[in-house]
């Protein structure tokens, strides 16, 4: 595990597409969130709860994960890379098998999964403290259940690159999917709620629910869903891999 | 006897409708240089992609070093496969990295510096893989193959891209690299090439194996020598040469002006003289045909 990952940090330390989209990552997430409170609807719909323990919990993963879009960006380009140099075909070539071509990704996508839900947590503690609220363990667990969506997404968005191969496409069906499973849902609408990526979203649901809506599931059952959704689609990436010319 | 280090049975691989290999067999044995030739399209490639793991064969097996398809097998290979693939935004010490990293070198910096200055490419080891030139790419990919002296070297095409003074430097190295015992597997549509490296031969055409054996026994043809001999009627000497169980047609001559017919090597050309005038033939022309090897390799090919 320690080889592959050092393998896969060789290749991306030097990637600027990962640098850059880090970076973007890094400033705006506080940087927005900061900004609700200057908006009209801090005053009507939130208030400084928001700021503080334990529902800062909730918003700050429920704002950052709009932009767990930019983090599945580096995954399909640094992905895609892979397949358009060729450099998956050498490391096969010099040695990997499959499945550690696929499990060296997979390492990549927790960790980026884990560094992300570090940095929700990390900033939602400042918040919390800042504003002057003390039980820090309250509402905790949506960090936890960010971990879990957000390495859905991003194994989601290795799936997409490894069944399209190519870099443009998978990104223009990485922002469609959403929309493309809604749609289908409306066909389906008792079981909407069941589908991977509305199971992946609705880990962190919005804040403010409408008045009498409830989740067909609990949090748990939510939660391990998701997780199975996610190793689902780690495993398809592996069958495709596996009867692929590469 | 030598080491088997390549055993392959009935390998095949279909696209489509297109068999781009069918039921391939062959066998390398330790310390070869063995040429795989044929034209472009013959199925070289794909050969070279099913031994090295990135293509699934329709049918058939393969085994190296008599253990199987096992993926460690490959660490034990150093390969270059139909172009240089590597990281663009890397400079050629990075990528060389990796490649050490997966093959699990050991003292992995004091290799890299080692086979840049083999391929000529120590100077730029600083610089980004796509500021390199074709042939630069070309020799990094042959570096990242030599790297941590590998047992097995499968180059496809190596001298691509190369000016003629790389060309030289490079088949040079793996004459030289041929010599300290490691088993050299080469791909090449260049005849010429395949002659000044290797040991032995295979020859493809349209994913068929044509023939294998030593380059003598293939393109050297130890036991006939060709003749080209001459007569009036030209109809009539092809008959007279298919009555005699020694000699055989190899084709006719240009413009129709005679035959080339293969003979033993220990027949004079007095007694082939005497043969035909005995069968009331006076030859206008008996010379020794010198085939040229690009020649012999076409007619091969043509056959198959």
């Amino acid at each position: 595990m320690i080889r592959l990952l050092e393998i896969e940090w060789l290749k991306l330390k030097k990637l600027n597409t990962l640098k850059v989209i880090l970076l973007v990552y890094a400033v705006l997430l506080p940087l927005i969130f900061y900004c609700l409170s200057l908006t009209d609807g801090y005053n009507m719909l939130f208030d400084r709860h928001i700021y503080q323990f334990p529902d800062v919990y909730h918003y700050v993963t429920y704002i950052s994960s709009f932009f767990n879009l930019l983090i599945g960006v580096i995954i399909v380009v640094f992905t895609c890379n892979e397949i358009k140099y060729k450099t998956q075909r050498q490391n096969l070539i010099d040695g990997l098998s499959k499945k550690e071509l696929i499990l060296s990704k997979f390492y990549v996508v927790v960790v980026l999964s884990l560094v992300i839900t570090l940095y929700a947590f990390i900033i939602s503690l400042i918040f919390g403290f800042v504003n002057y609220s003390t039980d820090m363990f309250d509402g905790i667990r949506y960090i936890a259940y960010y971990q879990i969506s957000t390495f859905g997404y991003f194994i989601f968005a290795f799936f997409l690159s490894n069944l399209l191969k190519n870099p443009a496409l998978s990104i223009v069906f990485y922002l469609l999917s959403t929309f493309l499973e809604g749609m289908t849902g409306l066909f389906a609408k008792e079981y909407s709620q069941f589908f991977p990526l509305s199971t992946l979203s609705n880990l962190i649901p919005m804040p403010v629910l409408p008045d009498g809506f409830e989740y067909a599931m609990t949090e748990g059952q939510t939660a391990s869903l998701g997780l199975f959704y996610a190793l689902g689609f780690m495993f398809l990436s592996y069958f495709i891999l596996t009867k692929r010319d590469v | 006897m030598a080491k088997t280090v390549l055993e392959v049975q009935n390998l095949s691989k279909n696209y489509n409708n297109i068999k781009a290999v069918s039921e391939l067999s062959l066998s390398v044995q330790e310390q070869m240089i063995y040429g795989i030739l044929g034209p472009n399209g013959s199925g070289k490639t794909t050969t070279l992609g099913m031994l090295l793991g990135v293509i699934n064969p329709n049918q058939g097996s393969y085994s190296w070093f008599g253990n199987g398809t096992k993926d460690e097998n490959r660490k034990r290979i150093g390969s270059l496969l139909e172009t240089p693939n590597f990281y663009p935004y890397l400079t050629a010490e990075q990528n060389l990295g990796i490649t050490a990293k997966i093959k699990e070198i050991t003292d992995a910096s004091s290799e890299i510096e080692n086979v840049l200055k083999l391929v000529d490419l120590y100077e730029r080891r600083n610089s980004k893989f796509k500021t390199f030139s074709l042939g630069m790419k070309q020799r990094l990919a042959i570096a990242s193959a030599l790297i941590g002296s590998p047992e097995v070297l499968v180059l496809d095409e190596p001298t691509n891209g190369l000016d003629p003074q790389g060309i030289a430097e490079i088949r040079d190295l793996i004459i030289e690299i041929g010599r300290n015992g490691q088993t050299i597997i080469i791909a090449s549509h260049i005849l010429d090439e395949i002659e000044k490296i290797c040991s032995h031969c295979a020859i493809l055409k349209n994913g068929k194996l044509l023939r294998t054996g030593t380059i003598k026994e293939i393109i050297g043809n130890e036991e006939n020598t060709l003749i080209q001999i001459g007569a009036k009627d030209i109809l009539h000497l092809e008959k007279i040469v298919s009555e005699n169980p020694e000699m055989s047609v190899y084709k006719k001559a240009e413009e129709n002006s005679g035959l080339i017919i293969r003979v033993q090597k220990k027949t004079s050309a007095e007694q082939i003289n005497q043969y035909f005038f005995d069968k009331g033939i006076v030859l206008s022309e008996l010379i020794v045909y010198n085939e040229s090897l690009e020649n012999q390799f076409l007619d091969i090919i043509k056959e198959g």
